[in-house]
């Protein structure tokens, strides 16, 4: 129990310098420790970093002070030893490329053996086998998105990273996706930071909410959700769930009055 | 990526407007993305300190090679020819200009006619498509020996009809598509105030076809007189450009012919000059006419 | 499938446009065949009634359809090889030259366009080259190019093949690069999250991306290169290909006007031919990209 946090940052900060001279503080004074095993969720307002948080846990934006450590690494190190997976907003996946392929993508940049087992693993895992041999525009949106988290698993990075992943779906799409992660989540037991706009996607997934706020971007509340697991349709209708989101909510809204 | 819509789609390669594709790819590739973006001198700028250099290259390794006049001919020799036969080559250019103007006319007129009637009937549209975009791959310019039959050999009307053919393709199938490719939620308002096809088309469509018709025009503007010249050269009276740069390159008198080119270069910069100014005045509320415009 | 898209202002389908696009295709160019065929006989008719009209119809300026295709199949001189077989011959010779350019040119064209998107440098360096090339008229001084070519020993055809592919190069060099630079941001992230190789991006999403831009450069350029060839076979000199047809059978128009016609349209057809094979090619390469409803 004494393995190190699978994300650690101490004073974290990022400052975009902006192209007509007025520098962006987008982070300020991170300090955060994701466990392993986690599923954590960063949520605020827009413009309170929790974008750029995510993107320097991926070392795709370097930081401006503080300290950060994925994995016990350095984040440059994690990138290069892939030790993360990415899902992005949208789906992103690669036209000319089947399913399969395109699970198999960061395979074959490893050069890993047996990629089309594992592709086909994954795909059966998110649901999808069926689809393997056919074309992303064929998919719906939901159907893309799940390829997508099946593509970022693929490697079984320890971390999974995912930048509003559901944010172009409906609202049924939605719940269903969410109830697919948590079972992906339990049978890969990999962690999971969760960025959102959206506090019941927020508190219905996660183990621990981070609530962060604007102008400048900071942490201004960790909640843990204390929710039972496995998490359903009666989770929804529970009080505790109520009560958590009304904590979330309230976290957000007196930190966000405080700021203007 | 995909703008699929009536009938023209991504999957029918739509020849021409490939080029006005390229006219726009063509101004991304300039240093800064293009006059929008960074103005004149900074997008074209390093294009023409690069020309001015190799021409001065040019002109260096001429003189010092003393390469002979019917290899390669000094810039400033080809200067001194342009100007001493100026009177001639520009008549001959004027002849020139005739009928690729002509020919520039006649195949707007039509070009914009059919795509008009590609809009309003769904039938010449699905007819005449396929047929044009094959049309497309056809090298236009062998028509030019039957012109010259049907039209007499001394008439600028055969020049001028190949001209008009090559001009009509591109502008009939940018037109056309611009006319077409309408954001249904702009026609769904007109017709939510009960406007008629006619209002439709005036209101919605025509507006939105101006900038696809003037990247057409402008293509067509460099095309009809290379038309013309290329279609002189299958034949036709003497005091034209194009028989009087193949007339000079037959005799090895390189530098008349360079600055007969040179005639046209400066008539073909005219022309785009005079269409971009004609687009300026016809859409001033363009964003690519904003002063300031950032992509 | 498309039918939900459809908005009020849109022209609705009816009828035989139902058709799948491949039926409809093929029946509209038999449909355009057909109606010029019976314009061109009704202006041949309606000259008869004595109407003024702009191009002569008689039977030299424009001869009946049938009498056309029967010149294609005789001799094209006296006792010599049969005119459909001559044509062929010349569209062949036409498209060697042409074809060696297109190719020179388009693997040129490619190779700048991956350069300058590896290097800024490069294409720093070397863009105002590529587009103040540009500048020239390369279809108006073809034929002094050829003759040029000729004084200093080039062979002909070679002078032809430098046009082409001087034709090509640019069209392909501007949309690959169009195309590399397409894949959107996100999906570069995705690429760097893999921690892949430049060498990986490029052939693992640039250039597939890039694939449709290329392929509609060559489209244009294969036409073009046909043109580019035509036009430099036409000073003296040149005994084979379209371009001297072309001429001689221009010249013979009074005489026996079907045999241009006869040219003109094979050399429409070796147009055709050429885009059409490029097209074949795109659709075993790039497959998968959707159908237009």
């Amino acid at each position: 129990m004494s393995a190190p946090p699978v994300v650690a940052a101490r004073s974290l900060g990022k400052i975009f310098a902006g192209g007509a001279g007025d520098a962006v503080e987008a982070l300020r004074e991170i300090d955060l420790e994701i466990d392993a095993g986690e599923f954590v969720s960063l949520i605020g307002p827009s413009g309170c970093g929790k974008s750029t948080l995510l993107r320097l846990i991926a070392d795709l934006v370097a930081p401006t002070s503080g300290r950060l450590e994925v994995n016990g690494k350095d984040p440059h190190r994690a990138r290069l030893d892939r030790d993360y997976g990415m899902v992005f907003q949208r789906a992103t996946l690669l036209d000319w490329r089947t399913v399969a392929r395109n699970v198999e993508l960061p395979l074959e940049i490893m050069d890993a053996a047996g990629r089309q087992d594992r592709a086909r693993h994954m795909l059966d895992l998110v649901q999808l086998g069926e689809f393997a041999g056919h074309y992303p525009w064929q998919l719906s949106g939901g159907m893309q998105q799940r390829v997508a988290i099946a593509r970022a698993l693929a490697f079984r990075p320890a971390l999974l990273l995912m930048d509003e992943p559901f944010g172009a779906l409906d609202e049924m799409t939605r719940e269903l996706m969410q109830q697919e992660l948590l079972r992906i989540w339990h049978e890969t037991g990999t962690t999971v930071v969760f960025v959102t706009h959206s506090i019941p996607e927020a508190v219905f997934l996660s183990t621990t909410v981070v609530v962060m706020s604007s102008r400048p971007g900071r942490i201004s509340d960790v909640i843990a959700t204390g929710l039972s697991h496995p998490r359903n349709e009666d989770t929804r209708a529970s009080q505790a769930y109520y009560d958590t989101i009304t904590e979330v909510r309230t976290a957000l809204r007196r930190h966000d009055g405080a700021a203007t | 990526m995909n703008r699929a819509s009536d009938g023209i789609g991504r999957d029918e390669d739509i020849g021409e407007t490939h080029a006005t594709d390229a006219l726009t790819a063509f101004e991304e590739a300039l240093p800064g993305g293009g006059p929008r973006r960074v103005g004149w001198l900074r997008a074209y700028g390093p294009a023409v300190v690069a020309f001015a250099l190799v021409i001065a290259l040019w002109e260096a390794v001429t003189v010092v090679f003393n390469v002979q006049s019917f290899l390669l001919p000094r810039p400033s020799l080809i200067v001194e020819r342009f100007v001493a036969t100026s009177g001639v080559i520009w008549l001959y250019g004027w002849h020139t200009l005739i009928e690729a103007l002509g020919g520039l006319v006649a195949g707007t007129t039509l070009g914009v006619l059919a795509a008009l009637a590609t809009t309003r009937w769904a039938a010449v549209r699905e007819g005449l498509m396929p047929f044009a975009i094959a049309a497309n791959s056809v090298p236009i310019i062998a028509l030019a020996p039957i012109t010259n039959a049907w039209f007499s050999l001394s008439s600028p009307v055969s020049k001028m009809a190949v001209a008009a053919v090559v001009v009509f393709f591109p502008v009939m199938i940018n037109t056309a598509r611009g006319l077409i490719e309408v954001d249904p939620q702009e026609v769904e308002l007109l017709a939510s105030y009960a406007a008629s096809p006619r209002q439709i088309m005036r209101r919605v469509r025509v507006p939105h076809a101006l900038p696809y018709f003037f990247s057409a025009v402008k293509v067509a503007s460099a095309l009809c007189l290379i038309a013309a010249i290329v279609a002189e050269y299958f034949g036709g009276p003497d005091d034209v450009l194009g028989r009087y740069i193949l007339r000079q390159a037959s005799l090895l008198v390189l530098p008349d012919a360079w600055a007969a080119i040179l005639v046209a270069s400066i008539m073909g910069i005219g022309l785009y000059g005079a269409v971009l100014l004609v687009e300026r005045l016809a859409m001033p509320w363009h964003p690519s006419h904003r002063a300031g415009d950032v992509g | 499938m498309t039918d939900a898209r459809r908005a009020p202002g849109a022209v609705p389908r009816s009828g035989m446009l139902r058709l799948p696009a491949r039926t409809r295709r093929v029946l509209s160019f038999v449909g355009v065949l057909v109606t010029l065929v019976t314009a061109w006989e009704a202006y041949k008719l309606a000259g008869r009634t004595g109407v003024a009209l702009p191009v002569s119809p008689d039977n030299v300026t424009m001869p009946h359809v049938w009498d056309m295709a029967g010149e294609l199949f005789s001799p094209a001189r006296r006792g010599g090889e049969v005119l459909v077989v001559l044509l062929a011959k010349a569209a062949l010779f036409t498209l060697r030259e042409a074809l060696v350019g297109f190719l020179i040119g388009a693997v040129v064209g490619f190779g700048l366009g991956v350069l300058f998107v590896r290097s800024t440098l490069a294409e720093r360096a070397f863009m105002p080259y590529v587009v103040a090339s540009q500048t020239v008229p390369i279809l108006a001084i073809a034929p002094m190019v050829v003759i040029w070519g000729g004084r200093i020993d080039i062979p002909q055809w070679l002078s032809v093949s430098i046009i082409s592919a001087y034709l090509t190069f640019f069209p392909v060099t501007i949309n690959t690069l169009r195309g590399l630079r397409s894949p959107d941001p996100t999906a570069m992230e995705l690429m760097r999250s893999y921690a892949a190789s430049p060498g990986e991006v490029l052939w693992k999403l640039q250039v597939p991306a890039a694939l449709p831009y290329l392929f509609t450069a060559l489209k244009v350029s294969a036409s073009a290169s046909i043109i580019g060839a035509i036009i430099g076979e036409l000073p003296a000199g040149f005994r084979d290909g379209l371009g001297r047809a072309l001429l001689s059978f221009s010249s013979a128009f009074a005489v026996q006007s079907a045999k241009l016609y006869a040219t003109v349209i094979f050399t429409a057809l070796v147009g055709i031919l050429l885009v059409g094979t490029v097209t074949l090619v795109e659709r075993l390469l790039a497959p998968a990209h959707r159908e237009a409803a």
